[in-house]
């Protein structure tokens, strides 16, 4: 083998190294949000600070909505009629916004991580 | 709705924009046929349709990640395919040039199209929404071509002086962010964890702000990377690039053919 193609090959070997990153598949604390005439609700959602949760919406609208979030970095389309999972956390305690991409004005909402005995982060 | 569908079409269209001006400048300064450029766009377009008419399948595939992989894959191989003609043409090779840079528009358009396509089909049929959404498409589009055009025009001049580590340098970080960006949605389905980020600079510059979406589309820019996000856009932009310094342009060529 050829120098070049050597360090073609550690160089993707160490990429992938890299990517493979184990995930936790143990059972998580699962939290329901519906959206129904472009709204979610509820509009705020508690989740425990510091661990990862199991975010389940349902589309109850007759058309397709794209979930967002800056403050979480996620970004899922939500099928009408259907249930989409995402993942979420560990999150430090405060407040994450998240909204529809296609209704912004309308579809909003916000995850609160909140400390057990501390559900107040404001 | 105006501004959010120009939100969008920034989002989705100024990276193939920002992508394909910077394939023009290189083959326009190589003086390659533009043959690459037709049949990218057109079959990258016919494929985000097919992908927008499908995407509800394509979704459900692996419980619910169907879209999530998809997006992974196709942006893994869109820098794969970047890294193979940036150092292909550091040696001077441009034999699989055009069939490189055709690929590069395909799976760009499609993967970034079927989602402001998804957009559209949800207002198309809403005749009240008709005509934000028409300016708003055409609007965006306005940006997106003069950004296309500016960064054609310094880079095509670069190139010209023969200034070809900062075209390089351009292309690895755009192609590195956007795969970078795809870890994001690897977490959200649980394929890859999602650690606390290493830094944040929402402060500065948001995600979500027009400076935040530019900088997104032109280095990869987040503003709560994690730390495997920034150690792979690091080995995907830097040692690319430390490799084109180090050798010098046809080096390998002559090694090969010796």
């Amino acid at each position: 083998m050829t120098k070049p193609k050597a360090a073609a090959v550690i160089y993707i070997l160490m990429l992938f190294a890299c990517l493979m990153s184990h995930t936790a598949r143990a059972a998580l604390p699962e939290y329901t949000l519906i959206l129904k005439n472009h709204l979610f609700y509820p509009q705020v959602v508690d989740v425990p600070a510091g661990k990862k949760v199991r975010l389940v919406i349902e589309n109850q609208d007759a058309e397709p909505e794209e979930f967002d979030s800056f403050d979480l970095n996620r970004e899922k389309v939500l099928f009408p009629g259907r249930r989409t999972v995402i993942y979420v956390g560990p999150l430090e305690p405060g407040i994450y916004d998240f909204f529809g991409e296609f209704h912004p004005n309308q579809a909003k909402g916000q995850i609160r991580a909140v400390t057990e005995g501390q559900p107040d982060v404001d | 709705m105006l501004i959010n569908t120009i939100i969008l079409l920034l989002r989705d269209a100024l990276p193939v924009f920002w992508m394909l001006s910077l394939l023009l400048a290189q083959g326009n300064s190589q003086a390659l046929s533009r043959r690459w450029l037709w049949g990218g766009v057109s079959l990258g377009l016919m494929l985000a349709i097919i992908l927008m008419v499908n995407v509800g399948w394509v979704s459900e595939q692996f419980q619910g990640a169907g879209l999530e992989w998809l997006t992974f894959a196709a942006h893994a191989l869109i820098y794969a395919l970047v890294a193979e003609l940036v150092l292909r043409s550091h040696l001077g090779r441009y034999r699989y040039w055009q069939l490189s840079a055709a690929l590069l528009c395909v799976l760009t358009i499609a993967i970034n199209g079927n989602y402001f396509l998804i957009y559209l089909d949800t207002y198309w049929r809403n005749a009240e929404h008709m005509l934000s959404l028409i300016s708003g498409t055409l609007l965006g589009l306005g940006v997106c071509i003069s950004a296309g055009i500016l960064n054609y025009l310094f880079n095509y001049a670069l190139l010209q002086r023969g200034k070809r580590l900062l075209w390089a340098g351009l292309l690895l970080c755009w192609s590195a962010g956007q795969w970078v960006y795809t870890f994001n949605l690897m977490a959200q389905v649980n394929l890859m964890s999602s650690a606390a980020p290493i830094w944040n600079t929402s402060n500065w510059v948001a995600d979500g702000s027009e400076w935040g979406l530019v900088l997104n589309t032109l280095v990869g820019y987040e503003a709560t990377p994690t730390g495997l996000q920034i150690l792979v856009y690091v080995l995907c932009t830097v040692l690319p690039l430390a490799f084109l310094v180090r050798i010098p342009a046809g080096q390998l060529c002559n090694e090969v053919s010796e």
